[in-house]
């Protein structure tokens, strides 16, 4: 039985590595497959580099601390996975545009596919804005038998 | 994050090792750019080695697209080869495979890029 664990990171200043850290000894606890652990990894690096970038940069005077918060839990044979920060309300899947490579290349978007990414990896995908925080919820099955 | 390189003929291979992340991206950056600005017509031909390559998020695309962008500006070929299955799912996503050449293999790659790299890499080995 894997118990919930949750931890805060500042984003700022604590290196990513820290964060990758708690969430493979979590998935290794969990015994879920590395291809699990290895897309949450990449959903969470995500999340939290919109943090960096958008979420509190946009802070009138800017804020000196910049928490992020990663609940993990193991519910039926799903990773339930929480991710918060305390940046201004913004839900980022409100409308997702990937960019388009269709144009000649020096018209070309470079970068916003964090969150078409996000998207496309994480299930039953949720946010909500609460307790002065951004929540968003995402699942990531441990049983991949049948995928 | 490492990067390694060797030279056959007119074709710079950077072989790319580890995890392109929020921790690496701009490193690499840093690294490639400059090699980036000799690939150009009559120039280099520049091909990244991913087979030790294990993860590779937004902010590591985000580079291979500027790369590119510049690339083809300079008229310069460019190109990924042997990208491992994890890093490959995730470029997929972004249809990479449409922006930026990728190839099964480095010899692969320099077989359709450069004749002379090509015969060089095979002596070589």
């Amino acid at each position: 039985m894997v118990t919930a664990q949750t931890r805060q990171f500042n984003a700022r200043l604590e290196p990513f590595s820290a964060v990758r850290e708690f969430i493979e000894r979590f998935c290794a606890g969990a015994e879920a497959p590395k291809r699990t652990g290895e897309e949450l990894v990449l959903i969470v690096d995500e999340l939290s580099e919109n943090t960096v970038r958008h979420g509190y940069p946009s802070i009138e005077g800017k804020a000196t601390e910049w928490p992020i918060w990663l609940t993990l839990s193991v519910s039926g044979r799903d990773i339930v996975a929480l991710y918060e920060d305390a940046a201004p309300a913004h839900n980022p899947f409100d409308n997702i545009v990937p960019p388009d490579y269709s144009g000649p290349a020096e018209s070309w978007r470079i970068g916003g596919w964090g969150v078409p990414l996000i998207a496309r990896i994480a299930g039953s995908l949720r946010y909500e804005h609460s307790g002065g925080r951004n929540r968003i919820h995402f699942t990531l099955p441990i049983d991949r038998t049948g995928m | 994050m490492q990067v390694t390189e060797q030279r056959f003929d007119n074709a710079l291979l950077l072989k790319v090792s580890g995890r392109l992340d929020r921790d690496t991206a701009d490193e690499f950056k840093a690294t490639l750019l400059p090699h980036v600005e000799k690939c150009r017509l009559g120039g280099d031909v520049l091909l990244l080695d991913f087979s030790d390559l294990e993860y590779v998020s937004s902010l590591g695309f985000q580079v291979l697209l500027l790369a590119q962008q510049k690339a083809k500006a300079q008229s310069g070929s460019f190109g990924v080869a042997a990208l491992q299955p994890a890093v490959k799912s995730v470029l997929d996503v972004a249809n990479f495979a449409r922006v930026i050449r990728c190839f099964e293999s480095v010899e692969n790659a320099l077989g359709v890029m450069s004749h002379s790299a090509h015969t060089a890499y095979l002596q070589g080995r």
